[in-house]
């Protein structure tokens, strides 16, 4: 987005952020009933917060605190959570694909297991991609908290892995 | 499984698709209630407008002054003075009919007092 488009219409928000809030609520959630309840919330909330951040990245780094935020009350609620099936990109070599929809299967069913800070953690560093300062603010903790949470959720999955095999 | 393959494989899940009908039922749901709370909004906004505009268009209301009220302090008895002269007496004026010389009139009174004179003449 242009800066002189910026402030955007919600409409615009909602088109440019929708995917990233429900793969990010969905991978937190587990499924994707609660992901669709946590990325109507965040939409409604920012459009009564207003649209007036002084720059994208602050709205950006709004919208993934209250993604967040949502998504983890909902998984303390339920817990453990419901795995929805994995739903995968085409285009692929049909056995290949078969292989790692099958090794996806079982990381998301680990990474469900962990604790729910854990997984938002590993959810916005390594699916999304955010960078250790924006999942520090997102989640309300110092990086070297992120850097620590991330590094022990590597390794809890590496051994559920493990035991899944 | 390498930690460097369990990042390769949560890298992978960016790009994942998102169901189209899950995007659609966020699209509507979301417009359905923005669209519901902006109803108030624009209610309060049109009546604050029409306050407004009242306010403005209506005329300036005129000041009534109240009533005077006019002190009445009861009259003062009329005090007649003790040594007022009397007023003077009302002389009758003879009447003259224009176009007839005066008649004298002399009245004679005898000692009966049956029998009264007049003697008149010009």
């Amino acid at each position: 987005m242009l800066a002189a488009d910026f402030p955007p219409t919600l409409d615009q928000v909602v088109r440019q952020r929708e995917k990233q809030v429900l793969r990010t609520a969905y991978r937190i959630t587990g499924n994707w009933a609660d992901a669709e309840d946590v990325a109507q919330e965040v939409f409604v909330r920012l459009h009564r917060h207003g649209l007036d951040f002084p720059n994208e990245a602050a709205m950006g780094s709004w919208i993934l605190r209250v993604t967040t935020n949502l998504c983890l009350d909902r998984a303390r609620r339920t817990h453990p959570i419901a795995l929805d099936p994995e739903i995968t990109a085409g285009g692929k070599d049909v056995r290949e694909e078969a292989i790692l929809e099958q090794e996806k299967q079982r990381l998301m069913a680990a990474l469900a297991q962990l604790p729910e800070k854990e997984r938002a953690a590993v959810v916005l560093r390594e699916i999304e991609g955010v960078d250790t300062a924006g999942v520090a603010a997102a989640l309300g903790s110092s990086e070297s908290t992120v850097r620590s949470q991330v590094s022990r959720a590597l390794g809890r999955l590496r051994e559920l892995l493990k035991e899944m095999r | 499984m390498t930690d460097e393959r369990i990042r390769e494989l949560l890298a992978s899940m960016r790009g994942d698709p998102v169901p189209p009908d899950v995007l659609a039922r966020v699209r509507s749901r979301v417009e359905e209630r923005t669209r519901a709370r902006r109803a108030p909004w624009f209610w309060l906004a049109a009546a604050t407008a029409a306050v407004v505009a009242a306010v403005l268009v209506w005329p300036e209301p005129r000041v009534v002054d109240p009533p005077r009220v006019a002190l009445r302090w009861p009259v003062a008895p009329v005090v007649v003075a003790a040594n007022r002269p009397a007023p003077p007496p009302v002389v009758a004026q003879r009447r003259v009919v224009p176009g007839r010389a005066p008649v004298n009139l002399i009245r004679i009174e005898t000692p009966d007092p049956e029998v009264v004179l007049f003697l008149t003449g010009e």
